[in-house]
């Protein structure tokens, strides 16, 4: 392209912008000061300004904690409809159409599904969602993101090649900020104009329950055998995980568990992301039934049961104790 | 009523298998399915068509291939297949994808409610759906496991942190989570007539009006990453070290 061109097309994409979620006690998320410390060493490679826009109705301090963390400029909007994801749509486009930026991140949320997108089509970007792990390329300025596919069975590298190239990321992409409570930065007050809004409306929560899906599917799950002492302790922690419950075949014999629910080479194969076994002492059959599970805890009161040498992590002890202790810590 | 189904067809993840110690995939049968979170959005407006007068048109992007899903889904109960079928259309990213069904939703006319699954198996980024309200202007209803019609809107029971009802004015977008509900099987009378007495329209790039730098693409896709191999496990001592570890691990 030519250098001139790009003069004159105005307004020019420009910096690294990190749109700043907040939680519920009003200060920025762990995860959006790690993004900011992210985009700061970005920019430092390119040599621009991290602008950071909070979206909320009461920020407190976390502007002071943003600088701090490499943030040049903190754009905020406060107005308590900005709960809602059409308005957070709605402003955060007005403020990046009037001032492209060349990089957008968000952290991969649950809001940030609601919003990027949106904004992405709406400034005729792509994404890159969900990224693990995130990369500017410096020498041809596009975004380069690793990123899950098939449920994680694999990672896709994929470049952004548009600007801004936006990306949502996953935590743990670029590590802890490095916070600097001398750093110097700029706030600035966003308008929020939120006329001609075609509303969606929240009613109020509602009890629902998903359908459940079947065993083999399941993305945690639970599992008791023989020696699992309590049951009702399994419940529990499945309770808590939101997890299914399952047993090995000794688990049906001892009446704990149907026929649907037990798995191993003549039940169910299953393939959760997360396994527990409490108390199976993980016999041939039961290992092929779990062998594609991503993640697999083995809690048995003796050492040499084979299921902990194949698990992930594993906890040797009395599993009634361990599993109140686990029930403890999870909450 | 008009509705209208986004689908995708992904590759049928049983017909391949991920070699993580090659760093390879190999592909034993290609096969392609619709995308199982389409599915449930196609069963969602199966469903409201038992209430109301509505008609269902499934629309699909994609290569002949593509037909193959269209007529799945007509033999589930749709009342129209659209292919989109362009050599322009080629690789596709979400931003193309979104301008693609965009211009077919503006070119069929009247259309109320547009549905579409909350994620693709194989690329899951969860992105078409809000991209394309964007696109229409029109507001969207993100993880909707339940969905009905009220009067001049659509109301939804939806998954933020916890499930809400949530309403929006119609025309809207509406994509639907995950298993949200166990799609109908095709009578295997249609399935048969699906091939020999039907067949989807299939519409090109000239046809919805989009030229080349509608369709240029910004997310190129430029190789592949593996996770690393199983390890053998760690044997820990309590109870807090391990939530400590499945936590930093991203497992829970």
């Amino acid at each position: 392209m030519n250098y001139l061109d790009d003069f004159h097309s105005a307004p020019e994409p420009r910096d690294i912008w990190v749109v700043v979620e907040l939680g519920a006690d009003g200060k920025a998320t762990p995860l959006s000061l790690e993004l900011v410390g992210g985009a700061r060493m970005m920019a430092d490679g390119l040599g621009c300004y991290v602008h950071a826009v909070a979206l909320g109705t009461d920020l407190g301090d976390s502007v002071a904690e943003l600088i701090a963390a490499g943030a040049d400029r903190v754009h905020v909007a406060q107005d308590p409809n900005l709960a809602h994801a059409d308005a957070r749509c709605k402003v955060l486009g007005d403020v990046l159409a009037a001032q492209p930026p060349e990089v957008l991140l968000f952290g991969a949320t649950r809001s940030a599904d609601d919003v990027a997108p949106r904004i992405a089509q709406r400034l005729g970007a792509g994404l890159l969602a969900h990224c693990i792990s995130l990369q500017m390329d410096e020498s041809e300025r596009v975004l380069i993101g690793t990123m899950p596919v098939y449920e994680g069975d694999y990672f896709e590298v994929r470049a952004c090649t548009s600007r801004p190239g936006i990306a949502t990321v996953e935590p743990n992409a670029f590590g802890p900020p490095y916070l600097d409570s001398y750093r110097f930065g700029e706030t600035e007050t966003v308008a929020v104009d939120l006329a001609d809004l075609n509303r969606v409306r929240v009613v109020g929560p509602v009890a629902y329950a998903a359908p459940q899906a079947p065993l083999r599917k399941a993305k945690r799950i639970v599992s008791a055998g023989r020696q699992a002492g309590d049951f009702e302790c399994v419940k529990q922690l499945a309770h808590l995980l939101g997890a299914q419950v399952a047993g090995a075949r000794e688990a049906l014999d001892e009446g704990w568990i149907t026929e649907e629910q037990v798995v191993g080479a003549m039940g169910e194969t299953v393939q959760p992301d997360l396994y527990i076994a409490v108390g199976i002492r993980g016999d041939t059959y039961h290992a092929f039934g779990i062998r594609n599970a991503k993640y697999v805890v083995a809690i048995h009161p003796e050492k040499d049961a084979p299921i902990l040498k194949s698990a992930d992590a594993a906890l040797v002890g009395d599993p009634p104790k361990i599993m109140s202790e686990l029930i403890e810590a999870l909450r | 009523m008009r509705i209208v189904v986004a689908i995708k067809q992904v590759l049928d993840p049983r017909g391949f298998t991920v070699n993580r110690k090659a760093e390879k995939i190999f592909v034993n049968h290609e096969e392609y399915m619709i995308n199982p979170a389409d599915k449930s959005a196609l069963e969602v407006a199966l469903q409201i068509k038992d209430t109301v007068e509505a008609e269902i048109v499934v629309l699909c992007g994609g290569p002949e291939r593509a037909n193959e899903a269209l007529r799945q889904a007509w033999a589930m109960g749709a009342d129209r297949g659209i292919q989109l079928t362009d050599k322009l259309f080629a690789g596709a990213d979400g931003l193309v994808a979104a301008r693609l069904l965009a211009a077919a939703i503006r070119k069929l006319g009247g259309v109320e409610v547009a549905l579409t699954g909350e994620r693709a198996l194989d690329t899951g980024a969860g992105e078409v759906g809000p991209r394309l309200a964007e696109a229409l202007g029109w507001p969207h209803i993100l993880a909707a496991h339940k969905v009905g019609l009220t009067d001049g809107a659509v109301k939804a029971i939806a998954k933020a942190d916890r499930f809400v009802e949530v309403e929006a004015p119609r025309p809207a977008v509406v994509i639907v989570a995950n298993g949200a509900n166990q799609p109908r099987y095709a009578h295997a009378a249609r399935v048969i007539n699906s091939y020999q007495k039907w067949s989807p329209e299939v519409w090109n790039a000239a046809d919805l009006g989009l030229t080349e730098t509608d369709l240029a693409v910004a997310v190129v896709k430029r190789g592949l990453a593996f996770p690393a191999e199983r390890q053998p496990g760690t044997v820990l001592s309590s109870a807090g070290e391990l939530v400590g570890m499945l936590k930093r691990q991203r497992v829970i």
